[in-house]
């Protein structure tokens, strides 16, 4: 038996608690890899599969209660902090809260399968003033939901894990170092892909002064209202002339935006 | 959002530095687009 899942049968429900708690604090830790993996052993009679899923669930909730906590405390600067740090810029802050406007408290279920949603939800409860009973309960379903389902797909695949656990055993540190070197590959892709992405927008951002200068001299642009159908019920009022277009809406209405022509886009 | 354009050939996007917030602290001007109650 390798050391590696030594380790897992010995400390497995140590270990799970603490990998699945460090990545809902939000540490780029493969925790679902993990889950799937005890699911394997609990399949393979290694593992207790309910003290898993209360290990997996009960860190869950834990990280999800201190982004709740400093969401609530912090309010909406916080979440654009955790854009700023999160691997997912794309998918952050708008996503999220597109799917609270649409699906309410039971959003913190669904964020919990997307990556960079999972980790800005939490806060975002806290933000919108969800109340601390309500989410500790479901917090506490989305928990149990989510680390049941990868330890469910670990459990129905546990013979095939045993031999792809097998093999890397076989090939022995190689093994590990070639699995964990493409994790690493894999988040530094993530990060310097963020990282172009962010600093592009950077450079080319314009001021309220400068499009206000634009509009009035009659410039060939077109501003494109993209709050989230929240924010813009809160405050339905746009910029004189601009189009609206949530994200949901994206899909069905992008070609009303010309692509000849400078598009500036604010949110909230 | 700027991502999600750029994926559908839309590249010449410039994000406003402040948001909607920035133009109203300046005073700029802003169009309710709010439904007007109907009067009794």
């Amino acid at each position: 038996m390798g050391h590696a899942t030594d380790l897992l049968i010995r400390y497995g429900y140590i270990v799970v608690f603490g990998v699945v708690l460090a990545e809902q604090i939000g540490l780029p830790v493969p925790s679902q890899l993990l889950l799937v993996g005890a699911g394997g052993l609990a399949g393979n009679g290694r593992l207790n599969p309910f003290i898993v899923l209360v290990a997996g669930a009960f860190a869950s909730l834990i990280g999800d209660s201190v982004w709740y906590g400093i969401g609530r405390a912090g309010g909406p600067r916080v979440l654009g902090w955790i854009c700023r740090i999160s691997l997912e810029p794309d998918s952050c802050v708008r996503r999220t809260h597109g799917m609270f406007g649409r699906c309410g408290a039971w959003s913190l279920v669904f964020a919990k399968f997307v990556p960079g949603l999972s980790t800005v939800a939490p806060p975002l409860a806290g933000v919108t003033g969800m109340s601390l009973h309500a989410f500790l309960g479901i917090s506490t379903i989305a928990g149990l939901v989510w680390a049941g389902v990868f330890i469910a797909l670990g459990w129905l695949f546990s013979s095939q894990l045993e031999v792809i656990g097998t093999s890397l055993e076989g090939l022995g540190s190689w093994g590990l170092a070639v699995v964990v070197g493409a994790i690493v590959a894999y988040v530094a892709y993530k990060y310097v892909m963020r990282h172009r992405f962010m600093r592009k927008l950077r450079i080319a951002r314009i001021t309220p002064e400068e499009l206000k200068t634009m509009l009035d001299a009659g410039g060939d642009v077109m501003v494109v209202d993209v709050r989230d159908r929240l924010d813009f019920q809160t405050e339905p009022s746009i910029i004189p002339g601009a189009l609206h277009l949530s994200t949901d809406e994206l899909e069905a209405r992008h070609l009303e935006i010309p692509r000849e022509r400078d598009i500036i886009l604010y949110c909230t | 959002m700027a991502l999600l354009l750029k994926r559908r050939g839309i590249e010449r996007v410039r994000p406003l530095a402040g948001g909607f917030r920035a133009w109203q602290d300046l005073g700029y001007p802003v169009k309710s687009l709010a439904p007007i109650a109907s009067g009794g």
